[in-house]
């Protein structure tokens, strides 16, 4: 039986399942208002006016096969963003948009669009002047008989990058984050059998377009304290990671998520895998995350049950032992915390975390004297210096 | 992979000045003239100073390995008296201040120096600092090292109850320093260990103790270490003690074979609880 692909070539189909996971596409990206049109006409439609994690307008099409229009309208959007970038910040003020930001605009596409796509490419990397176009394609496949689409970045700076044709990047292996975070049932376009869909993000590639803009966002302070984070994961284990991503910096540990770090509005929000977020603020705030994200590492390296074992006083043998991989328990930051399959989830890492007071520095707290305690030792030294006047 | 490591032996003690350094620094000869491979770890971040009992001056120290300038091979000092020092970094105060990803890195050279010696005698910070249960946790043996002023005693007790009650925790061994007349130690030994037993369910074994000595105390720097000065002095002679009934205790100190994980690991794991 054929199945139909969850991301039918329609537009009226496929705006539906993209507005609601712009935020999956590129996190921090939220849909302000459907049906833009910039130059009265059908050139000048746009199918959305975005808001980015750093308080820009971003301008979103979609690309469907055999659409004449793409690239004029492309164009005119681009003309429209020329004139009016900075008004947009009062003439939405729904859009809540920070003054300054730059604007962009994104196209999103399916495979069924390629062509489409690959002329823009060529747009974009002729008309250098062409302000902040991005490209990415979606594409759809199942895993354990659910749908999911994988987003690639499509490099409009540089070489081509997966469009002619098959795929020239290997899909990234599904995020914990994709996993934990099914479609909304809403969203699914899959009616014949209702399942959920989710989706794998393959991380852009370090000249994508947008990646440096991470970096440029922070001022001073904040860029000194994402080095600190920076230089903590250096240390930690060569095989820590950071993964860039638009506005988001994944930090893994052979490909598992150890916490993350997104700029929103030119502050760095972490999070910790437990779900724990922090505002980095200073270097402090820095130290804490940092504390946690060593935590994590140590327990994907299977290392927790070594300290489950309860041994108060001879617990050498014991605890020397025990080695054994604790099963990862995958994460569930930015997931979906309504669904029940996500609280499992959390539920999961909260129950691999070790409760509150389990920590070295709760064991300090835990060292003070009880008064029968201090009592019985000042009596042993009074019985082992007997000449000392009792005190 | 069962691999060969390291006996890793952790002096420790609730509060500063107990001698640590002293008898970490003399065990570590002793041990070599017995034909171990020994070195010494300094610790103590905040107050090292096993470098000036030994009368070497490091050109590296642990600080440059967790700046990773260098490899912990490149930051061993060799001593005129056999032991190899990874010296601490004296004075540094943000070293006092270690956080989860240092100590990390503190995990990896503690993995390759179980691997590359035979003994590794860790000079632990004094205290209830994390870094300090942490070294202590991460050792096969613990020797609290304590006086026996009362003062001393409820902070070692302290660090023992707060030691016994973590989760693989090594065993745990007593060496009372500094004692004033003969058997205080064992008397002092004795109370701990029924203290700690009655509230803390946990078991102590006792090395043996070390007279107060003014030779120890008036040592000017550059001299000799006793042990080498005065092998059979009464101090020198406790010592070699000491190390005799440590080795008794601690399956003669010989080098273990890890089956799982070995220091690092062990370290790792407590970092989970940092
Ligand atoms: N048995 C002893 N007799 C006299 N003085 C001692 C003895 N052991 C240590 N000391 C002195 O006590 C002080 C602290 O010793 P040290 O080994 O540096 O302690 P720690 O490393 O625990 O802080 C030093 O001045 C040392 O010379
Ligand atoms: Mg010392």
């Amino acid at each position: 039986m054929m199945r139909a692909p969850i991301l039918l070539q329609s537009r009226e189909r496929l705006w539906p399942v993209v507005r609601e996971r712009l935020d999956a596409i590129e996190l921090g990206l939220e849909l302000v208002l459907d049906g833009l049109d910039c130059s009265h006409g059908q050139h000048g439609f746009v199918d959305g006016l975005a808001r980015d994690g750093a308080g820009a307008p971003v301008l979103v099409l979609l690309a469907v096969e055999g659409d004449p229009l793409l690239l004029p309208r492309v164009m005119s959007a681009a003309e429209f963003l020329a004139r009016n970038e900075q008004a947009l910040v009062h003439a939405v003020p729904e859009g809540n948009y920070c003054r300054g930001a730059v604007a962009r605009i994104l196209v999103i596409g399916t495979e069924a669009a390629n062509a489409e796509l690959a002329a823009l490419q060529r747009l974009g990397l002729r008309e250098r002047g062409l302000p902040g176009l991005e490209l990415c394609r979606l594409e759809p496949f199942r895993l354990a008989g659910t749908e999911r689409f994988a987003v690639s970045w499509i490099d409009v700076a540089g070489p081509a990058v997966g469009v002619t044709g098959a795929p020239i990047q290997e899909p990234a292996a599904p995020s914990a984050k994709s996993l934990a975070s099914p479609m909304p049932a809403a969203a699914t376009d899959d009616p014949s059998d209702g399942r959920v869909a989710g989706d794998v993000r393959q991380a852009k590639s370090d000249g994508a377009a947008d990646d440096g803009r991470f970096e440029e966002l922070l001022d001073h302070g904040r860029s000194e304290l994402w080095q600190l984070v920076e230089v903590l994961c250096d240390r930690l284990d060569p095989a820590v990671r950071i993964e860039r991503e638009g506005l988001r910096r994944r930090i893994t540990w052979q490909g598992r998520p150890l916490g993350q770090v997104v700029c929103r509005d030119g502050g760095l929000r972490a999070t910790a895998a437990s779900g724990q977020e922090h505002t980095l603020l200073s270097k402090s705030d820095v130290r804490v995350f940092g504390d946690q994200l060593v935590r994590r590492y140590a327990e994907l390296a299977g290392l927790r049950s070594h300290c489950s074992v309860a041994a108060p006083t001879n617990g050498v043998a014991a605890a020397r032992g025990s080695s054994a991989g604790a099963p990862p328990v995958p994460s569930s930051f930015d997931g979906n915390g309504s669904t029940p399959r996500v609280q499992v989830r959390n539920a999961a890492v909260s129950r691999s975390q070790p409760p509150a007071r389990d920590t070295l520095r709760s064991a300090m707290v835990e060292a003070m004297l009880s008064p029968e305690e201090f009592a019985a030792l000042a009596e042993s030294q009074n019985a082992a210096m007997p000449e000392e006047p009792p005190g | 992979m069962p691999h060969r490591e390291a006996a890793v032996v952790a002096f420790a003690s609730g509060k500063g000045g107990t001698g640590k350094s002293f008898l970490t620094t003399s065990l570590a000869i002793a041990l070599h003239r017995r034909g171990r491979r020994v070195v010494v770890v300094d610790c103590d971040f905040g107050l090292a100073n096993a470098h000036l009992l030994f009368g070497v001056k490091p050109v590296y120290t642990m600080r440059n390995v967790l700046d990773g300038g260098v490899t912990t091979e490149q930051s061993l000092t060799a001593t005129p008296h056999g032991p190899m020092l990874l010296a601490g970094g004296s004075g540094i105060a943000s070293l006092c201040e270690l956080d989860a990803g240092h100590m990390a890195l503190v995990a990896r050279s503690m993995q390759w120096l179980a691997r590359s010696f035979d003994v590794v005698l860790i000079d632990s910070p004094a205290g209830l600092a994390p870094q300090a249960l942490l070294m202590a946790l991460a050792a096969t043996h613990v020797v609290v090292v304590t006086n026996p002023e009362i003062a001393a005693l409820t902070d070692a007790y302290a660090l023992i109850k707060c030691l016994s009650r973590q989760p693989g925790c090594p065993e745990l061994h007593l060496a009372v320093n500094r004692v004033l007349e003969p058997g205080l130690g064992l008397l002092t030994y004795e109370r701990l260990a029924a203290v700690s037993k009655q509230f803390s369910g946990c078991s102590l074994h006792y090395v043996g103790e070390i007279a107060e000595d003014p030779a120890v105390t008036h040592r000017r720097l550059g001299q000799e270490p006793l042990l080498v000065s005065h092998p059979t002095c009464r101090t020198s002679l406790a010592i070699q003690r000491m190390l005799a009934t440590m080795q008794q205790q601690m399956a003669g100190l010989e080098p273990i074979v890890c089956t799982g994980g070995g220091i690092d690991q062990r370290m790792t794991a407590q970092l989970a609880r940092w």
